[in-house]
């Protein structure tokens, strides 16, 4: 007899094509359901083949014919079910298209970045995110958007703040919501002494060779794809600042990467213009914001799936944007 | 000379900062330093009960019977994990999408967050959180804190 925890994993990896929380199984969808717990091992014991009596088969037959003519009778004068418990989720940004290829448009930004960068390094990073909140049930919820600022500081502790920002329709119009934190109210505070570690990324500095910088700190394997990349970008620049020169450089890099392509242009969620790159990943998308002066804006994981219960498809489900 | 003004308004502060524990802190104390902010302008808020005036010249640290327990008492939460949970956020210091679990048993997997755990609060009063991969424990979080991670990891428990 399998686990919960492996019949779980079984599910997961079997990525059925299942439908919003809440909506009817198709009988597809039971039949694919059945399987998958039936090769998990998870059927209910039998009892010995042929040790029913006649009896208890005829009770039996009586007994389902009862509960099917219930819910028929349920079901034809039940309201039609037209929403789900799904999360709201961010709009979608709207792209204009973009001609050229993906390498020459990030060396092309690259330079332009280069072009534009303060000789001043950076001490500090600002950045508003937004995610999903799951719960164990499979539920989700949209989270509030917070804004966490970390200050590097000359003494070498290092101070990391987060504030809950303004709860947000899908719309992006301020909603008052009672059980939402204030906006500006302290979340998080703590500071890291000198010598203790921010993150997991080494500092970036101008002679850095990013493919190996972003492979320690995310544990990527040598032949990483640029999602692994692009996830490795946002966790880096949610950890260490870095002058105009480095984004620049870093931004150099991304174009050496072979699977991405051009989204287009777009005004991020901060109102600022930039280019889009993604990055395919499965059932979701990882996009890179990529601005012409400051280099990489912000970051976007959308779901592309047809197997999660709890979120639209497409939607986006985490975003940063630094400033 | 910078001059640094502490009110004590009852007992004495025992929360280490720079611990392992990082907790947002009680509302009542974040109120008073909202007063404060607005008696007196010009004040930056730089800790949980800290605002500093000009770049540090002036320094007040608040005290409160609240936060004499800070950092052990069971109504913080830890970041945006709530008091009683453990969490796994996909990315450092508890931000981005967070996954939230109160059952040390139950399967606990993390693989909805669609990224890795990048970090990791326990937000209960007592006890350990491990973090799994697979089977094996990678990790463990103790008590009112959190860790930040590049490990590969499946599942939480305790």
């Amino acid at each position: 007899m399998i686990d919960d925890d492996a019949l779980d994993g079984r599910l997961f990896r079997a990525r059925p094509d299942t439908p919003l929380r809440g909506a009817p199984l198709t009988g597809e969808q039971e039949e694919l359901l059945a399987s998958i717990m039936a090769s998990a091992g998870v059927a209910r014991p039998r009892r010995a083949r042929g040790s029913k009596t006649v009896l208890e088969r005829w009770s039996l037959a009586a007994a389902l014919l009862l509960v099917l003519v219930v819910v028929s009778a349920t079901v034809s004068v039940w309201p039609v079910q037209t929403s789900h418990a799904v999360a709201v989720t961010p709009r979608a940004l709207q792209i204009q298209p973009l001609q050229g290829n993906a390498e020459n448009l990030l060396l092309e930004l690259s330079e332009s970045v280069a072009a534009a960068a303060e000789p001043r390094p950076a001490t500090t990073i600002r950045f508003e995110f937004w995610g999903l909140a799951l719960s164990p049930q499979g539920s989700s919820v949209s989270m509030q958007p917070h804004e966490t600022l970390l200050d590097y500081r000359s003494d070498g502790s290092t101070a990391v703040e987060t504030r809950a920002l303004q709860a947000l329709a899908a719309d992006g119009s301020p909603v008052d919501d009672p059980d939402a934190r204030d906006a500006g109210e302290l979340v998080l505070w703590h500071l890291y002494k000198k010598g203790e570690a921010v993150g997991v990324f080494s500092k970036p500095s101008l002679d850095t060779e990013w493919g190996s910088l972003l492979r320690e700190g995310e544990r990527l394997p040598a032949d990483a794809d640029a999602a692994g990349y692009f996830r490795a970008v946002a966790n880096l620049l949610s950890e260490h600042p870095l002058s105009g020169s480095e984004q620049s450089e870093l931004v150099r890099f991304l174009a050496t990467l072979p699977d991405i392509h051009v989204e287009g242009e777009l005004i991020d969620r901060l109102g600022r213009p930039g280019v889009g790159f993604v990055a395919p990943d499965g059932d979701y998308r990882r996009m890179l914001i990529i601005s012409p002066e400051l280099g990489v804006l912000a970051y976007e994981l959308v779901y592309t799936g047809s197997s999660r219960t709890d979120v639209p498809s497409p939607a986006v489900i985490d975003y940063k944007a630094w400033y | 000379m910078k001059r640094i003004l502490t009110l004590t308004f009852a007992v004495v502060l025992t929360c280490a900062w720079g611990g392992a524990a990082a907790h947002a802190q009680p509302t009542s104390l974040q109120q008073e330093v909202n007063q404060v902010l607005a008696d007196y302008p010009g004040g930056v808020q730089t800790g949980p009960a800290e605002v500093t005036w000009n770049d540090g010249d002036v320094i007040l640290t608040l005290r409160s019977e609240q936060s004499s327990t800070y950092g052990t008492d069971a109504s913080t939460s830890v970041g945006s994990c709530a008091t009683g949970y453990f969490c796994g956020f996909s990315s450092m210091n508890l931000t981005g999408s967070k996954i939230s679990f109160s059952s040390c048993t139950a399967p606990n997997l993390v693989a909805p967050l669609g990224s890795p755990v990048r970090s990791i609060a326990n937000a209960r009063s007592s006890g350990n959180v491990l973090a799994f991969n697979g089977g094996s424990p990678v990790l463990s979080v103790s008590a009112n804190s959190f860790v930040n991670n590049n490990l590969t990891i499946t599942r939480l428990g305790c």
